[in-house]
């Protein structure tokens, strides 16, 4: 009878086995290290610590500095379109943001994007009222998910915000937002009625971003 | 001389001792959040302590494949998580130097170099974890093949703080035959019958049992060291055949966590052996890149108000010469960023229908959100309704038809995707209007890869793969596929036996040994919609590397229906192992199936053959796959033919695993492409089927309703 099941042959062209095993080491492995990677493929890096505010001009358009530290991104972003009270800015990278007042609401093509969100309005957040947010991502399954959060912002006085070259005065604001199991805060620095810098949450995998407002 | 017993005790100190001088210079770190790491793995790829399993079970959907060495023994192993309580493995395990101790006369004596094995286990998850209760769990090792490595287990595992994990249990079968403890009930030997290879149900949980034990002690983050009490004594690997020397029945491990994914090993085992194992664990339910890559979409075009500019809403330019023209060609430029092709295009003043062929997406809700926005940017304002049809194959798949106003609305809202769902149709595609098409796309396709081909485990060939197809019109595709071997050390088929069936598959060896240069396939394909809900197919030519013929199939499946039904009918005749023609076989075989799918939700599909298959025999096959919303797809499946297990041979019945991959998913940007592979145990010629490609449920199905609904999340992305 042989030694039970000995060895036999797998027939198969197209049909892998060690490949398999191979491929899922791969695919395992990959999590590891695309979690690494930023969101997109750049184009080349530019340093925008050392750009001049002349260079940025010249461009002859808003510019918005985006950073992501999560995800190792750092790039300028141009306004694209507008849809009602929404703005949607974009990068040369191929990622964009959409704001309502200068509020981020939406996120494409960084990966763990922000699918859409119900947030307050800047005048909302300003006056210190309290507030609901409510975010929501695709991920486990690619299935819609949903977070609400219960939030109150608290003033911290004014601060000057050195800008390329160029002083702001601002009212810098926090946000605290919590969930049963969770919570985020936000940072504002208003200057007048419109926001010069905002440090917003974009998902759990890309944490938050850094908005600064160089050229209106 | 021996000392068992003085060597045990040696053991357990220098293990101890080794814990003890681990644990002095590697203390430190902060206290791991117990609750988010995976459990580890065990020599056998399941929850498990170091060669002893553990109550745990992994989170729903994961993979694991493990490999692990020790004692001239190499085992790899995939388990999967079917649900949240059940999941299944497959294990393959090589062990050398297996005849080396015994002298040529010795019954035992086989003559082999290693024995190789395949194996299946089956574990449930009785009690989950909670502050009081342990988990608890129950498990079937190599539960289907010669019975003598089986073993049965009932195990439980507690966390005690954020460090300590203590597993205890007992064993039944292989994981009883070390200091016993009791019976229940007398083991009845396995009824091989002819050839083995089916379920040992009459064993399960009877004869001795055996506690066995472990712990686990969390360093930190990423060290962790173990320790366990082995109840399997290895009668014959180390009792017989003395392949590797069982001293002692205790195991020590330290391992290494590097990312979520990715566990290494070094262990001292059985007093005498060092092993090494490497586990890596995968959540297909989670994208490696943290979400879909891939550029952002364009915004939704906005028309003017009617206010503003009536004229923009003025339905006259319908009647524009070159109106036509230009609108597909400006859709065309839209679409091609994103990989689609316009195969027909038509409108009124109010409404456009447009079929679109998706060559890049992997999820058909975001190839229809991008197209939906390229329309709503090159349309004109009066047109209101879009009806978006994708195509496979030149077949409608679906349709969707939704509101330009509801795009312009939702386009920033919050969970628009659920918005939009709720006002659009999904309904199937009609019939094809009299448009204009895309001529520009490329017709002719060729690719070179380099592959690898399997013919037993670690022997194959290396070589390169060309493929190329002609598309003579949408829905009739000419293709083949050559594979040219560069280099290989599979050079003879050491253990093929003779067939009592027609050898429709066990000469597979043959036919890779056959020839440097394969044709694979080389086929002419059609495909047609028939009625409504109804797809068909016909193929012709070398449909795989041992038969070739002509394949036909009818499926009905309307979008929203949870069974499809379809019809499959060939006649093939076997292939010379070398070329081109059928007279080494002169083997003809008419072959079919009536088959019934059905999609029980939640990505569990279920599908039942019933037909003839290529030996002649009949019978049905019954196939069960888990898919995730990414794409990535396992299942199992069995099959029971007139076959009988005498003639059938080894193992008794077909039965394997597959498992498919979106290459997107590896890649991280947009592609349609996916990896197969199918795992037997054997290849025998019972329930054998013809593996010819695009058949129809696959083809069609990512664009009906079970698929759009589950992935309607990327509409909008």
């Amino acid at each position: 009878m042989g030694p039970g099941m000995a060895l036999r042959m797998i027939r198969g062209p197209i049909r892998l086995v060690g490949a398999a095993l191979l491929g899922l080491t791969l695919l395992a492995g990959c999590g590891a290290i695309m979690s690494k990677l930023p969101g997109m493929g750049g184009a080349t890096r530019v340093d925008l610590d050392h750009v001049s505010r002349a260079q940025l001009e010249a461009f002859g358009k808003p510019i918005l500095r985006a950073r992501i530290p999560a995800l190792g991104i750092d790039s300028l972003l141009s306004p694209r379109d507008q849809n009602g009270g929404m703005t949607t800015w974009e990068a040369a990278e191929g990622y964009t943001f959409t704001f309502r007042g200068g509020v981020l609401v939406e996120t494409r093509g960084l990966g763990p994007d922000l699918m859409s969100a119900l947030v307050p309005s800047t005048a909302e957040i300003a006056s210190g009222s309290a507030t609901k947010r409510s975010y929501f991502y695709t991920w486990e399954e690619d299935a819609n998910q949903r977070r609400d959060y219960a939030c109150t912002s608290l003033g911290m006085g004014q601060e000057r915000l050195e800008v390329y070259g160029r002083a702001h005065v601002t009212r810098h604001i926090v946000e605290t937002c919590s969930r049963d199991g969770g919570q985020l805060s936000n940072e504002f620095w208003f200057e007048g009625n419109s926001l010069r810098q905002s440090r917003q949450w974009i998902s759990p995998k890309a944490g938050s971003g850094v908005f600064l407002w160089v050229i209106d | 001389m021996n000392h068992p017993t003085a060597r045990r005790v040696i053991a357990l100190i220098a293990g101890l001792s080794f814990l003890s001088s681990l644990t002095v210079s590697l203390w430190g770190g902060v206290a791991p959040a117990r609750a988010e790491m995976r459990p580890s793995l065990s020599f056998n790829g399941v929850p498990g302590v170091i060669d002893m399993p553990s109550g745990e079970a992994m989170k729903d959907g994961m993979v694991a494949i493990t490999a692990s060495t020790f004692g001239g023994q190499l085992r790899s192993t995939l388990t999967f998580q079917i649900t949240p309580r059940i999941s299944g493995s497959y294990r393959f395990s090589n062990t050398r130097n297996w005849n080396d101790a015994l002298l040529p006369g010795d019954p035992l004596n086989d003559g082999y170099d290693s024995y190789s094995d395949r194996a299946f286990d089956l574990r449930f998850l009785v009690l989950e974890e909670t502050a009081h209760l342990p988990a608890l769990s129950i498990g079937l090792q190599d539960f289907v093949g010669t019975g003598k490595n089986s073993a049965e287990y009932i195990v439980a595992t507690k966390n005690f703080g954020e460090r300590l994990k203590v597993t205890a249990g007992l064993g039944w079968g292989r994981l009883s035959s070390y200091n016993d403890i009791g019976a229940t009930g007398r083991r009845p030997p396995i009824d091989m019958g002819v050839s083995g290879g089916k379920p040992s149900a009459e064993q399960w949980f009877r004869g001795p049992f055996a506690p066995f034990a472990g712990v686990e002690w969390q360093i930190n983050s990423n060290w962790s060291v173990k320790a366990e009490y082995s109840s399997d004594a290895y009668d014959e690997v180390a009792g017989a055949r003395k392949v590797f020397d069982r001293a002692s029945p205790f195991n020590f491990g330290l391992e290494y966590r590097y990312a979520d994914s990715t566990r290494l090993g070094i262990y001292s085992l059985y007093g005498s052996e060092i092993g090494f194992n490497i586990q890596l664990t995968l959540d297909p339910k989670e994208r490696a890149s943290g979400g879909i890559l891939g550029p952002a979409p364009m915004a939704v075009g906005l028309r003017p108000s009617r206010s503003a500019d009536p004229e923009a809403w003025d339905q006259g330019w319908i009647a524009q010469t070159g109106a036509a023209e230009t609108l597909r060609s400006n859709l065309s430029k839209y679409l091609a960023a994103d990989g689609l092709i316009v195969e027909d295009f038509s409108y009124t003043a109010t409404k456009v229908h447009l079929r679109v062929r998706n060559t890049q997406i992997d999820s058909g809700p975001q190839a229809i959100g991008r197209a939906a926005r390229a329309l709503s940017r090159v349309m004109p304002a009066s047109v209101e309704v879009f009806e978006i049809v994708p195509v496979v194959r030149g077949m409608g798949a679906s349709q969707v038809t939704l509101r330009r106003s509801d795009l312009e609305v939702l386009e920033h809202s919050p969970a628009n995707d659920l918005a939009l769902r709720q006002r659009v149709v999904i309904s199937d595609a009609g019939p094809v209007s009299q448009g204009i098409g895309d001529k520009s796309y490329k017709r002719f396709k060729w690719g070179l890869a380099p592959a690898l081909r399997i013919s037993e485990p670690f022997h194959g060939d290396l070589g390169l793969r060309a493929s190329a197809s002609y598309e003579i019109r949408p829905g009739l595709v000419f293709s083949g596929a050559v594979f040219q071997r560069l280099a290989g050390n599979f050079d003879a088929c050491e253990f093929c036996k003779p067939s009592l069936l027609p050898p429709v598959r066990s000469d597979g060896a043959a036919y890779n040994l056959g020839s440097d240069t394969s044709l694979d396939r080389l086929q002419l394909a059609w495909y047609g919609k028939a009625a409504p809900n109804l797809y068909a197919r016909a193929t012709v030519g070398y449909l795989e590397r041992m038969h070739a013929g002509l394949s036909t199939e009818l499926l009905w499946k309307p979008v929203d229906s949870r069974l499809a039904l379809g019809v499959e009918v060939n006649y093939t005749k076997q292939r010379d192992t070398d070329g081109f023609g059928f007279g080494d076989y002169d083997y003809a075989v008419a072959t079919g199936h009536v088959s019934a799918y059905y999609d029980l939700g939640g990505g569990y599909l279920g599908q039942l053959d019933v037909g003839r298959y290529l030996a002649g025999d009949t019978g049905a096959t019954l196939s069960l796959d888990r898919e995730f919303a990414n794409g990535i797809k396992l299942g199992a499946y069995a099959t029971l033919t007139s076959a009988s297990a005498a003639e059938f041979g080894e193992g008794s019945f077909d039965k394997g695993i597959r498992l498919t991959v979106p290459i997107n998913w590896l890649l991280g940007r947009p592609d349609r492409r996916e990896f197969s592979a199918t795992m037997r145990a054997l290849q025998r010629d019972g329930g054998a089927r013809l593996e010819v490609d695009g058949r129809l449920y696959d083809t069609v199905r990512d664009y009906h309703l079970g698929v759009m609904d589950r992935q309607w999340g990327r509409v909008w992305r």
